[in-house]
């Protein structure tokens, strides 16, 4: 009740000095005073919890790096070490405006539906070919996964064919020259 | 000794708002700052593949490429850093004085998911031009869905 009391300040109603009650609901006119709420303190914990929540939340969606690295010297260059055969993902525009992505992979009997399953098929295709299923290193060099896409395929399935790649753990996955 | 007076009886009151004011420039000066600072992570729609392996890396020598779809006839508009760059010649000139500036700058390519491939692999071959070896593509995190956990009904 204490502290009810001391957010609550007394002014002397000055109309007020013999009429039965104040306008708005204060003491009668032996007291003459009006009761009037100090909004202050409500304003400034607001303002804290602006800041707070201003702070705390994140405006953009969480956004994240696929590293890959580029050839050294652009050109044609002499291979020190002849590369084996590579495993090509082609992809083609399809559907509607060309918003879709057909998948395939050439030289092997698999045309994906979607980025799902050309993860399941990338998997599969380390294992026919011996190399290791897990993140761990293979002794032997690996064949080179290399995304062909069509210039009027969308940046996102590109993105997310070379993420399939990397996924299924294949080490050298690279972008298509046209 | 004169008797202590009552604030109440005086009429004697703290003033808030100089308190309110500062709050207020903070929060303005905090909004800015946090403006610039993301000037040159330009607002678009990264890509976002299944079961993403993009990770959240803080690269100490980068420099963000941004690739902005502009309409689906249009060409992309480009950005190094927070500076606009309007040919890609100019790109590869801007690239290339960050090489000599850090001969071990990586490149961060942001290019929105509608764009069309053939735009983005000519950013990438500017790139490739300034011997820049280290480049990482932006695309959204994979955020794992929460189950949601209820009573089953029978």
């Amino acid at each position: 009740m204490k502290s009810r009391r001391q957010k609550l300040t007394r002014q002397p109603d000055p109309g007020d000095q013999s009429g039965p009650r104040g306008r708005h609901g204060g003491r009668a006119a032996g007291g003459g005073t009006v009761m009037s709420l100090n909004l202050t303190p409500m304003i400034d914990v607001v303002f804290l919890l602006l800041i707070y929540f201003l702070f705390a939340t994140r405006w953009t969606t969480a956004e994240g790096i696929i590293p890959s690295r580029l050839p050294r010297k652009a050109g044609v260059t002499a291979a020190s070490i002849v590369p084996m055969s590579p495993i090509r993902i082609r992809l083609t525009p399809a559907g509607v405006d060309g918003e879709g992505c057909a998948i395939a992979i050439e030289n092997y009997a698999a045309t994906p539906h979607d980025f799902e399953e050309l993860y399941a098929v990338l998997v599969a295709l380390r294992r026919d070919l011996g190399l290791p299923e897990g993140p761990e290193q293979a002794d032997e060099q690996e064949p080179p996964l290399i995304i062909a896409a069509d210039g009027d395929v969308r940046w996102d399935h590109v993105v997310n064919a070379f993420n399939a790649g990397i996924r299924a753990h294949w080490r050298d996955v690279q972008f298509g020259a046209e | 000794m004169p008797a202590r007076r009552d604030s109440r009886s005086s009429g004697l009151q703290f003033n808030m708002t100089p308190m309110i004011d500062v709050t207020f420039l903070l929060i303005i000066f905090f909004m800015l700052v946090s403006q610039i600072t993301s000037a040159e992570n330009v607002e678009m729609e990264l890509p976002d593949p299944t079961r993403s392996q993009a990770k959240e890396v803080r690269l100490k020598d980068r420099v963000i490429v941004n690739v902005v779809y502009t309409g689906p006839q249009d060409p992309p508009a480009y950005k190094l850093g927070a500076l606009s760059v309007e040919t890609l010649e100019e790109l590869g000139a801007g690239l290339a004085e960050e090489k000599v500036k850090n001969p071990d700058v990586q490149v961060v390519l942001r290019a929105d998911r509608r764009l069309h491939y053939a735009a983005v692999r000519a950013v990438m071959e500017v790139i490739a031009q300034q011997q820049i070896p280290l480049m990482n593509i932006a695309a959204e995190q994979y955020q794992e869905e929460v189950p949601i956990v209820g009573k089953t009904v029978r």
